[in-house]
């Protein structure tokens, strides 16, 4: 393929970060190694589209995001409702409570589309433009779900515990 | 909280994420052989034109022409990939369908089929009451961004079309009045691009559908009408420039159009082309002259 080594360096640059971000997503990090990886064969296969995009990364982003929701639509359909609840023993929760954990759970409670807007502007560093081209959205959608989100993580209880028990 | 915060706090869960090593191998590996896939497609695509021609004399149709089963290539040979044997490819974005010569385009009155027809940036359809005749097939073609409101697509099937995910309705028949219609839709999500092809006949639903491909060497022309059912030239510009088309605008009187209106595209809406291929716009000065015999040959044919 033309620009096999330019795509061959994007990707080995660009893999932590598309890793991280689906697991930021939502993701475990086999199912996110799994989404990056389909990700950029799905820009192998584009290469030639990838590199002329006004802004590369936001056009990977895109895919990203739209791999991650095919397979969150999979799961939907895979899972099926129970009325019994795991015997599992929980843990001390607060032991647990440490600055990551705290993030995660706050991120876990946002909605898809609040938490793939978090993600892109505040982890993948795309623009608002960027991000409503990503996600197929007006970018004052893009900053309305960027305010809420923000608003819900700042009342957020685990990420108030960081900050000694006051939202920041 | 603020950016600063939020973004330091992303960066401190993301960094306790231990990441393997990239896969290259194993993405190339799977890369070459979806590409390889395309390629097998043009290839025999290729050959069998070529030995079309050798017997027949028989070309490659690459502009759409409303009404007329053939038309003279308006862009170089090499610019649009070779149908299979008998068809002519028609496009929205990269996903491209293979439709029998002989049917038209927007063979249609009050947007119902008269024959057998391609259905392509129709625009306002008017209200009439007119019954469809029967043995007619005809194949739509629509830019839908969102899963179709069409409610067999709730019943409709996950599948992937050259790596591109699509959903497929089931195949339904139905008898409406003195006809037998079967029909099936196929969405391409990436593309934003809906088939429905309609039929009396199960298999030629089933032939157009299966025809389907999608191919990132190729583009189709762009729709003229724009979501307020305008064909502003400056809407399509943007459109076909975004897809990598260059646009080669003309303006001429437009025999009562309005100033910036399309008056003719060419090559016609949905042929395929490749990236960097020119389109010729002819654009109306709102000036009222007759915009001239000969300018509606490759543009949409409107309905009524």
């Amino acid at each position: 393929m033309d620009g096999e080594p330019d795509f061959s360096e994007y990707a080995a640059a660009r893999w932590p970060a598309l890793v991280r971000s689906a697991v930021l997503l939502g993701c475990a990090v086999a199912e996110a190694e799994d989404l990056a990886q389909t990700t950029l064969v799905r820009c192998y296969q584009a290469w030639s589209k990838v590199r002329r995009a006004h802004h590369r990364d936001a056009y990977v982003y895109r895919i990203l995001v739209n791999c991650y929701r095919d397979s969150r639509r999979r799961r939907w359909w895979a899972e099926k409702p129970t009325d019994r609840v795991p015997d599992r023993p929980e843990g001390d929760r607060t032991a647990q409570v440490d600055t990551a954990d705290a993030v995660a759970r706050a991120l876990a409670r946002l909605s898809a589309p609040y938490r793939e807007a978090v993600v892109l502007r505040y982890y993948a560093q795309l623009s608002e433009q960027q991000i409503a081209e990503a996600l197929h959205i007006a970018p004052g959608t893009v900053k309305s779900r960027l305010s809420r989100a923000l608003a819900k993580l700042s009342s957020d209880a685990d990420l108030a515990d960081l900050n000694g028990g006051s939202p920041s | 909280m603020n950016d600063d915060e939020a973004t330091n706090l992303l960066h401190r869960l993301a960094d306790r994420v231990e990441v393997g090593p990239v896969p290259l191998r194993d993405v190339l590996r799977a890369g070459r052989r979806a590409r390889s896939r395309h390629r097998r497609t043009a290839v025999l695509g290729v050959a069998a034109a070529v030995a079309l021609a050798l017997l027949g004399g028989v070309g490659v149709r690459q502009a759409l022409r409303p009404g007329r089963p053939a038309a003279p290539a308006t862009v170089p040979s090499t610019s649009a990939p070779a149908a299979p044997p008998g068809t002519r490819w028609v496009g929205i974005g990269h996903a491209a369908i293979a439709v029998p010569e002989g049917w038209g385009t927007n063979q249609t009155r009050c947007g119902q089929p008269r024959a057998n027809t391609v259905v392509i940036d129709q625009g306002p359809i008017p209200l009439c009451a007119v019954i469809t005749p029967p043995a007619v097939s005809d194949l739509q073609l629509e830019a839908s961004p969102d899963v179709p409101t069409n409610p067999s697509f709730a019943d409709a099937v996950p599948i992937r079309i050259d790596g591109e995910p699509a959903l497929k309705t089931p195949l339904r028949c139905t008898n409406q009045s003195s006809s037998h219609l079967c029909t099936q839709a196929l969405w391409i999500k990436q593309e934003r691009a809906l088939f429905t092809a309609t039929s009396p006949h199960v298999g030629t639903v089933r032939r157009l559908l299966s025809s389907v491909r999608v191919d990132d060497a190729y583009v189709a022309v762009p729709g003229t009408y724009a979501a307020d059912l305008q064909r502003g030239a400056r809407a399509f510009t943007h459109a076909a420039e975004a897809l990598g088309l260059r646009v080669s605008r003309r303006v001429v009187p437009g025999g009562g159009l309005p100033a910036g209106f399309i008056v003719r595209v060419d090559p016609a809406v949905g042929t395929m082309l490749k990236p960097g291929d020119t389109v010729h716009v002819t654009v109306s000065n709102g000036q009222g002259a007759p915009s001239g015999s000969g300018t509606a040959t490759s543009s949409p044919q409107p309905s009524g």
